[in-house]
């Protein structure tokens, strides 16, 4: 018995991967040889014996000495090699999986041999060995040295068995190394410092788990000759050539791995990690044992690489890991999170003292947890096929990615064989059967509805060039119940006879007024019952609407009214105040009386001019109109009116920005589906929190909301509401959020979300929340709706695999005309460049992707857009709004995330210049940007700090908390003050808040209005309304607010 | 220099000072080296003849046999010295 040794590094992983999964065969190496010819057992027997004999790593076994894993070699290990007769009809992959199956007792014996005779020309030797004294260069000493005592003994000539070289002489080999590796220590130590963030294979992050799964499986995909040919052929090539043929092909099985991976998990930064066999010496090439080890290899993939490109690149790096990969580097940091192994193996087996033999190596199906995938370069028998072996993670892998990847790894590696100057990008990934579902079925509207929307919702229509407006449809409604409630206000409720009647005589006025079809007319009203007997007397016309929130700044106002080229504005008396325009101002109120002496008769123009132009935020600082038309308003109309509508006579709010295309679900589809719509008027201040009385009131069983509406009311009880279904749109809606809405409503409440950029009308893309399978962090947006198309699509038009992260494209009936007098912005975005897939299509920004169940998820944008609360902001567009304030020279503003939950994300500027009060920029910006555009915080910096491509690094910027933040702060002066103070930092998160800071503008939003209102009564033993916080935005005037309050409750107690 | 560069591949790389190279004797292509000895080669000599091997620089026609390496390793130390 030899003394006691430590573990190399190699093997202590090993060891403690082992330990991690007790009686699971991660680590069993296990081939089989089928002999085709005769074999003399006991010959074969005594060889055996006499290579166990021969191989101290054979004998080594393992324990643990004080918490310490040692390894010691015995000095005898009895072992009787198993012979078996194959009994004729038993199945031998099932022996062979029950075999494979079985755990080595480490301290015991590490290996598995056993001889098993079908025929007196067929055995079949089975070998196995625990990866801890073994690896596949080993194996193949331990098959050569085999098959070459067996052939001595047979013929009784001698032979030196002392030549394989004893493990022992590695271990010193190994600790000799390390004290004298130092530049090698160094490299890896750097390596380890550098290593990227776990890429997700088709966008699949795996289950968090604390012993996650080591389920795995081999997928075999042969080259083929022709293939492996070609490749051979390749590596002679001058940019091609490297010192031997296995590195040249090392290199690019390497450089195809790194393309796909690239191309399925869109990283760019990305590692894999490979094995050195660290047998340099020609004694160490014939040592059973482990000598390999994991070391990394660390490229960024360019937007611009060819494989040639990307090959130069990976075969300088081939270079730099042969020469640092030296033995006893490995260590567990210099792997981390590295999920894609990639193993050239050189080891092969011939012919068995001159019997043929088929070498195969098989799996035990566990693997390494941490390895997604591990690609095995094989060609044990040397005959030129090469194969690839892909060893999937089975939590990962799927049956059907299984099946695909193989496939589009193919595709990759025979671009680089046919054209290695082409891009990377280049080849297409899917196979047809992939486009079919992908593109075709899912696409398809019949298989559309029955996923995710209730069976009612089969019954399609067609939208054909001969289609009912959106107008028609409600003239419908009035033929055919002339008597029922379309529009409650306030108190007021109006029949759809009397709507229509007033729709008409306004219709008529607009007409003396010189509207006709091809007319643009404006409507700067609040949401009132004026705003929708305008919008259809617009469209009676044959005009078109454009929707202006009244809380705009009158700057923006003045733009879009100048931009749109307005004939005629509509409007209200306090309204009309600032407006300054050239065209014509229709005041309601002043001209009631006029507008009420028009006939009331049947008026319909028939036109082609749009429905409405929308304004939404643009990159290049101003806003810009998005044309729809009536045909596509009447397809997502008539669908929501199938999809949502499981009840006559619905009725529902309407209480959001009608600059908003997510009003128009609200604004028309109660008037097209004999329902009522209940109109909520925005309130004199601040936030529109007319939410809470819709809730309140409990009048409406259909609302069309936000995520961020719906934060507001989470966690309180409403079981007694009458709301049935929610659609919810305009941002990424959280799953959790979606869990609590659904719980704190009567359970019969539908949940829909719905996507859709203003550009594709509304909503293209639904899916019902469904509490029993949505498992992602954001509910998925779903499928197309009725008569929409969604792709999604890679950087050069390709569709991406299922799973994998691309842009999303929509298509179809609901695509807007175009940008108002933008034609440039229209031919990027509408593009017409795949018609293969669609005539036009709408570039969304949006990254999405299909999941495994076929539903789209949402994933972000690609460029600056950001949303809060909904509301869609180009950061661009703010950015050039600051870059032109005379101080600023030049700026970033970008989005925060937010302190806490509740709270929204918020906008910062950083600006470099001279240094502003941010009072005065905010200003500055306020004169053209909405409310909700102005950066709550404003930080001066002597450089933006650039990254090394010389954009703005973001990354590098500071984060809020840490921003010198340039509100003027006043310090509270009197008790009111101070514990206002107290309060307004508890909820929004900061200590440094002045007196005169708004409440908007330090993070504040209608969610904290709540939460701050609630300890304020509190604090003050008083009662006050939400809308306050808004109303007195300030501290020092909420203060002095609550005072007077306070005062007014005393003085009525001294008089009582 | 040839000399010393046979007598470390003999020793450390082929672990086998029996065998006779000739400065002639293909290295990579009889598979007596492989990559990751060929680097071995490589750290000996930067460290022996103190020149730095750039990667540009492993190339087959610099280190297909002893004679190729010397020549190298001459020009090499002109172009540092």
């Amino acid at each position: 018995m030899s003394i006691s040794k430590s573990l190399t590094n190699s093997q202590l992983l090993l060891w403690t991967g082992q330990q991690l999964y007790p009686n699971t065969p991660l680590y069993n190496m296990i081939f089989t040889f089928e002999l085709s010819g005769k074999i003399e057992v006991e010959i074969f027997r005594e060889a055996f014996r006499l290579l166990v004999q021969h191989s101290d790593a054979m004998r080594t076994v393992f324990e643990v000495v004080n918490g310490v894993p040692q390894q010691k070699v015995l000095s005898e290990l009895v072992y009787e090699m198993e012979v078996m007769d194959w009994v004729e009809g038993e199945d031998f992959e099932v022996w062979l999986a029950d075999r494979n199956g079985r755990m080595f007792d480490l301290s015991r014996c590490l290996f598995d041999s056993v001889l098993i005779r079908f025929s007196e020309e067929k055995y079949v030797w089975y070998s196995s060995q625990h990866h801890l004294i073994s690896d596949a260069w080993s194996a193949s000493v331990l098959y050569r040295n085999m098959a070459e005592i067996y052939g001595h003994l047979l013929n009784k000539t001698k032979h030196k068995i002392s030549e394989i070289t004893l493990f022992n002489s590695y271990l010193n080999y190994e600790k000799e190394n390390h004290k004298k590796a130092n530049s090698a220590i160094q490299f890896w130590q750097q390596k380890s410092q550098s290593l990227p963030q776990t890429p997700r294979l088709y966008g699949i992050s795996k289950p968090k788990d604390n012993i996650p799964p080591t389920q795995s499986q081999r997928i075999i995909c042969d080259l083929g000759l022709e293939r492996s040919t070609r490749l051979r052929a390749l590596t002679r090539e001058a940019d091609i050539r490297a010192w031997t043929e296995h590195l040249s092909l090392f290199n690019i099985f390497t450089t195809v791995l790194f393309a796909w991976l690239h191309r399925i998990s869109g990283q760019s930064e990305l590692a894999i990690s490979t094995p050195a066999h660290n047998r340099p010496t020609a004694a160490f090439k014939n040592m059973p044992g482990v000598c390999i080890e994991l070391f990394p290899l660390i490229h960024s993939i360019e937007k611009n690489d060819t494989f040639k490109r990307l090959f130069q690149r990976i075969s300088v790096s081939s270079l730099e890991f042969l020469k640092y990969a030296q033995s006893g580097m490995v260590s567990p940091e210099l792997n981390r999170g590295i999920n894609v192994v990639l193993n050239y193996i050189h080891a092969t087996f011939e012919d068995f003292n001159g019997i043929p033999v088929t070498s195969n190596w098989l799996y035990s199906n566990h693997a390494d947890a941490i390895h997604d995938l591990r690609l095995q370069v094989v060609n044990f028998s040397a005959t030129g096929n090469i194969q690839l072996y892909f060893d999937v993670n089975e939590a990962v892998f799927d049956v059907t990615l299984k099946n695909r990847i193989k496939g589009h790894f193919l595709k990759l590696l025979d671009a680089f064989i046919a054209d290695r100057t082409q891009s990377i990008f280049k080849a297409s990934l899917i196979s047809e059967k992939e486009y079919q579902e992908i593109i075709i079925d899912f696409n398809n509207e019949k298989n559309k509805m029955s996923d995710t929307l209730e069976p009612k919702m089969s019954d399609t229509f067609e939208v054909s060039d001969i289609f009912m407006s959106v107008l028609e449809l409600f003239e419908h409604q009035v033929k055919n119940n002339p008597e029922n409630i379309a529009i409650s206000y306030k108190k007021e409720n109006c029949t759809y006879s009397d709507f229509n009647k007033k729709i008409n005589q306004l219709a008529h006025y607009l007409q003396s007024k010189n509207i006709r079809p091809g007319s643009r007319v404006a409507i700067y009203t609040k949401r009132s019952p004026d705003l929708l007997v305008s919008i259809f007397a617009v469209w009676k016309c044959g005009a078109t609407y454009i929707p202006i929130a009244t809380d705009y700044p009158m700057e923006r106002v003045q733009y879009m009214l100048k931009d749109v080229q307005a004939d005629l504005l509509i409007t209200h008396r306090n309204l009309a105040v600032d407006i300054n325009t050239d065209g014509l101002v229709l005041n309601l109120d002043n001209e009631y009386k006029k507008i009420r002496k028009n006939i009331d008769t049947y008026l319909s123009v028939k036109s082609d001019a749009p429905a409405y132009i929308i304004y939404t935020s643009g990159s290049t600082g101003k806003p810009k109109g998005v044309v729809v038309s009536h045909k596509s308003l009447s397809n997502y109309l008539q669908w929501a009116k199938s999809a949502y509508i499981t009840k006559p006579n619905p009725t529902m709010p309407l209480f959001t920005s009608i600059s908003f295309d997510l009003t128009v679900t609200s604004l028309f589809l109660p008037l097209i589906s004999n329902g009522q719509s209940i109109i909520y008027e925005e309130n004199e201040t601040g936030a529109d929190l007319a939410l809470l009385d819709v809730i309140e009131e409990n009048k409406v069983d259909i609302i069309k909301l936000t995520p961020s509406h719906l934060a507001l009311l989470k966690g309180k009880n409403y079981e007694n509401s009458l709301i049935r279904t929610m659609i919810v749109g305009g941002e990424d809606f959280k799953t959790d959020l979606a869990f609590s809405i659904q719980y704190s409503f009567s359970k019969k409440i539908k949940i829909y979300n719905e996507y859709g950029p203003t550009e594709a009308t509304v909503g293209c893309i639904v899916q019902q929340f469904n509490t029993k399978n949505t498992v992602q962090k954001s509910v998925p947006i779903g499928v197309p709706i009725a008569n929409m198309q969604a792709f999604i699509l890679d950087d050069f038009g390709h569709p991406v695999p299922q799973g994998v992260v691309g842009e999303l494209y929509v298509a179809g009936a609901g695509l807007a005309e175009k940008y108002w007098q933008r034609a440039d912005l229209t031919k990027e975005k509408f593009t017409k460049k795949h018609t293969a897939l669609a005539p036009r299509m709408y570039r969304t920004g949006d990254l999405a992707r299909l999941n495994e169940s076929g539903q789209l998820e949402y994933l972000g944008r690609i460029d600056q857009q950001v949303k809060i609360s909904g509301r869609r902001i180009e950061l661009g567009e703010i950015e050039a709004v600051l870059n032109t304030h005379p101080l600023v020279k030049n700026c970033v503003v970008t989005l925060q995330a937010a302190r806490n939950e509740t709270l929204d994300p918020q906008l910062a500027a950083f600006y470099t210049g001279t240094k502003t009060a941010a009072n005065v920029l905010r200003k500055h910006l306020a004169r053209q940007l909405p409310d909700y555009m102005l950066p709550a915080y404003f930080s001066y910096l002597d450089t933006l700090p650039l990254t090394k491509n010389g954009k703005i690094n973001h990354a590098a910027l500071p984060v809020l908390n840490s921003a010198v933040s340039e509100h003027i702060y006043v310090a509270p002066s009197n008790e009111f003050e101070e514990i206002l103070h107290e309060l307004w930092s508890e909820v929004l998160e900061i200590e440094e808040i002045g007196v005169h800071d708004k409440f908007l503008n330090v993070g504040g939003n209608s969610l904290a209005a709540l939460r701050l209102v609630t300890r304020i009564e509190e604090a003050f033993d008083l009662k006050i309304t939400v809308n306050k916080v808004f109303e007195y935005p300030t501290i020092a005037e909420l203060g002095k607010h609550i005072e007077a309050v306070i005062l007014e409750i005393l003085e009525q107690e001294a008089n009582q | 220099m040839t000399n010393t560069i046979t007598t470390y591949i003999e020793k450390e790389i082929l672990n086998s000072p029996d065998t006779q190279l000739t400065d002639q004797d293909d290295l990579l292509g009889s598979g007596l080296v492989d990559s990751m000895g060929l680097m071995r080669i490589i750290a000996f000599i930067e460290e022996e003849f103190g020149i730095a091997v750039p990667p540009t620089d492993m190339v087959i026609e610099h280190f297909m046999n002893i004679e190729a390496i010397s020549n190298y390793v001459l020009k090499r130390q002109t172009i540092d010295g």
